[in-house]
């Protein structure tokens, strides 16, 4: 007896499928175009996920089928990360163009904080990350101290005061600037604002300092000592000066860079390296070996997307290695050999070797035991108190009546650094990892209109392995290009390949690449928010939810929700999926000029209350 | 035990014992709804199946009439297609027709436990299958156009990665 099928009703048909697979449902979708477009039924998904423990059946009843795309859900799922179809994401449009955007440490309520050519920096928050709305909470307008604008932004490690650092207008090209410290107030509520409570100089503008702890940060100082020589200094300050200081700075000097070739020392930042961290995650794994050795060296980036996924290019084995070696032996880097111990602090730094552009990533340890961090209310010994100490060790013997500060006095000074590494390209932008293992760096070549995203270890201060090449727009930025990097993602700006629309490629941490995120404009910064734990699945792994935020020249601040399961493993190779964008709905803000007058209102408030105590 | 008389679409008449009968809740509901008295020598006309398949349904649902009643439809547990019992496999050992019969059969006369065991046994069929086999096992025709073949192709390609 010869059956029908194609008799069959809907019904029987979806009771039958009822019984497959994801891969044999995969399979019946190319049968005929009537089993495709059943095999479309978000049911038979949404019971895959069930089963398979990915989703909890009692919340899937909470969902709305007709708002979820089942079928790619159970497929991101499969790929053990996926972008959410109709994830909270809304863009705010400035007027300027935007030059950095930052995310909170927490992650609930989440801070974001982005700052414009204008000089405007602005705050948003909200309280859950699954939120669909942010609500402002404060701007504050840098030119009413006389800046040019902001380019560097971070929060505390408590999230309650930002960083923010940027060019006096009359600072010349560059060469002085100065730090601000916003305190962030009232999260969510009527009175939230930022109000600003430390400055204190910046120079080069872009070495941007960076918070040391909560209450913190090391501001640079450069000083010239002739023949394009200079040496910056790096100032331990207190991040609330206003309050214990009546506007005396608290500081210390805590070391000199010596910077031969040229002037700048560029992206300061600090990080606390936690040695015993990732040890425990050594695994050489076997497949993870293979890969490494047959990593394909097309450098064009832009083909090897068309086959869907990239294998890993950044070998983390290195890192591992170095880390169990420096366990037990000397590490070579490259200029001398050092041996760490337990945490350390690592001071992180661009600066130049042969010719001014910042070409070359300087490492130096700092044993966290050894610094003498002085304590926020210490102040300084005056000018005048200095001078009677120095009298008195020249009366007493001790110190030679024409000794003075030379220049090779000044340079001897100098604590050079650990490890010197030559990127071999102008670095415009450098991000830390999350935990502090990894050092992320946007180097564009000398030639061509390519850049790459190298990977340095902070524990073993080396190079350790580079991101297949990104394309980054000839034209000159006006900003930088900042990456940024989580626990699981790392997110870098890149030129889509066409001269309006940059794109922001999402890796993941073993060097997959994982997403393309797009923006149709020049990107300066990238910024992914600490994961978010949701607990969808009471049986199953819980999915973390992370948010990217891209700031870009068109004034538009766009976010992409995406999650992963918890249980990615380094092994598993992130699968690229064609990711639509995320549709943001626009908000339009005229900012200009309601906040510059806001601003103006409210500094003129903090300046009354500075005054009067 | 009282029986009650089922008519097949060819008007054969089944006398068949009622608790047998009602594993289908079809005929149950129909008994309790319709007021029909078991001890009425009335006719339970289903014109939807032949007798050929009746008797095979009939055949099924005397082995299993003792089985527990069947767990609800839960979709927290994975669904397996490998635990088909060795009577039902030996039962189901028929043509592509007959088997497609007893779908429909099972779906009309809502024997959840004979619905279940024959499309996993057709799941079965499909599960291994390249989609061109699937067409030649199922005698479907592929009717995309070039165009719709390659986005399915496109489609399928990276999840065949894994």
């Amino acid at each position: 007896m010869e059956a029908d099928w194609t008799g069959a009703s809907n019904d029987i048909l979806l009771e039958i499928f009822g019984w497959l697979g994801g891969p044999e449902l995969r399979a019946v979708a190319a049968v005929c175009q009537r089993w495709r477009a059943l095999t479309l039924r978000g049911a038979l998904w949404r019971r895959l996920l069930i089963a398979e423990g990915h989703l909890d059946a009692s919340f899937a009843e909470t969902l709305q089928d007709h708002e979820w795309n089942w079928r790619n859900e159970y497929w991101r799922v499969h790929a053990q990360w996926r972008l959410l179809p109709d994830s909270p994401t809304s863009s705010v449009v400035s007027t300027s163009p935007l030059t950095h955007v930052a995310f909170s440490n927490r992650a609930a309520p989440l801070l974001v904080a982005a700052a414009d050519q204008n000089g405007i920096i602005m705050m948003w928050s909200k309280q859950e990350h699954v939120d669909k709305v942010w609500s402002e909470n404060g701007t504050a307008d840098v030119k009413t101290h006389g800046w040019r604008y902001v380019n560097f932004l971070q929060f505390s490690d408590n999230d309650d005061l930002l960083l923010v650092s940027g060019p006096l207008i009359n600072g010349g090209n560059g060469i002085r600037g100065e730090i601000a410290v916003y305190r962030i107030q009232g999260v969510g509520k009527a009175d939230s604002g930022l109000h600003i409570q430390c400055r204190v100089w910046c120079g080069p503008v872009a070495a941007h300092g960076c918070w040391v702890d909560e209450c913190r940060l090391l501001a640079p100082r450069r000083l010239l000592i002739g023949d394009g020589q200079a040496i910056t200094e790096l100032w331990l300050t207190a991040a609330d000066q206003h309050v214990h200081s009546e506007n005396a700075p608290v500081m210390a000097r805590l070391m000199r860079i010596f910077t031969a070739a040229s002037s700048t020392v560029r992206f300061i930042r600090l990080a606390t390296v936690k040695k015993n961290v990732a040890v425990e995650r050594v695994e050489i794994n076997e497949s993870l070996q293979k890969q490494s050795v047959t990593v394909d060296t097309d450098s064009t980036g832009t083909s090897s997307r068309e086959h869907g996924y990239q294998r890993p290019h950044i070998d983390f084995r290195h890192e591992y290695y170095n880390e169990c070696l420096m366990e037990t032996e000397k590490v070579e880097v490259k200029y001398i050999n050092i041996y760490v111990e337990g945490d350390c602090q690592v001071l992180v730094y661009i600066c130049s070797i042969q010719h001014n552009a910042p070409h070359a990533l300087a490492l130096t340890h700092l044993p966290a035991q050894d610094i003498d961090w002085p304590s926020p209310a210490s102040t300084p010994p005056s000018l005048a108190h200095r001078r009677a100490e120095r009298r008195a060790a020249v009366a007493a013997g001790i110190l030679e009546a024409d000794e003075h500060l030379t220049r090779q006095r000044l340079r001897a000074s100098c604590i050079p650094p650990n490890a010197l590494i030559d990127m071999d390209g102008a670095i415009v932008g450098l991000t830390l990892g999350s935990d502090n293992r990894c050092a992320w760096l946007m180097v564009r070549e000398w030639e061509g209109s390519f850049a790459r995203l190298s990977v340095v270890s902070l524990p073993s201060l080396r190079v350790v392995g580079v991101a297949r090449p990104l394309s980054l727009l000839a034209a000159p930025r006006p900003y930088y290009a900042f990456p940024s990097a989580s626990a699981y993602f790392v997110a870098a700006p890149s030129g889509g390949g066409r001269e309006d629309a940059d794109e922001v490629w999402l890796w993941t941490r073993t060097g997959g690449v994982a997403a393309t995120l797009e923006h149709p404009a020049n990107v300066s910064a990238a910024a992914l928010s600490r994961p978010h734990a949701v607990a969808a699945c009471s049986s199953g792994p819980a999915h973390l939810r992370h948010l990217c935020a891209t700031a870009a020249d068109d004034g538009v601040l766009r976010f992409q929700d995406f999650g992963h399961l918890q249980s990615y493993r380094h092994s598993e190779l992130a699968l690229s999926l064609t990711v639509t964008p995320l549709v943001i709905d626009c908000i339009q803000h005229a900012f200009a000029f309601g906040v510059a007058l806001a601003n103006g209102l409210m500094t003129l408030g903090n300046l009354l209350s500075v005054i009067l105590g | 035990m009282p029986n009650i008389k089922l008519q097949s679409s060819d008007s054969e008449i089944f006398d068949v014992d009622v608790e047998i009968a009602k594993c289908s809740v079809t005929i149950k509901t129909m008994l309790e709804d319709l007021g029909m008295d078991e001890d009425e020598e009335e006719v339970v006309p289903l014109p939807n199946v032949n007798s050929a398949i009746l008797k095979k349904v009939i055949q099924w649902a005397t082995y299993h009439k003792d089985d527990p009643p069947l767990p609800e439809d839960d979709e927290n547990k994975e669904k397996r297609t490998d635990d088909i019992s060795s009577w039902d496999a030996d039962f189901l050992k028929v043509d592509q027709g007959t088997l497609f019969e007893l779908i429909l059969a099972a779906n009309y006369l809502d024997i959840k436990g004979l619905l279940d065991v024959t499309c996993k046994t057709v799941a079965n069929m499909i599960k291994g299958k390249s989609p061109e086999e699937i067409r030649k096992t199922f005698n479907i025709k592929n009717d995309f156009t070039a165009a719709e073949e390659e986005q399915v192709r496109k489609e399928n390609e990276w999840c065949e990665e894994k």
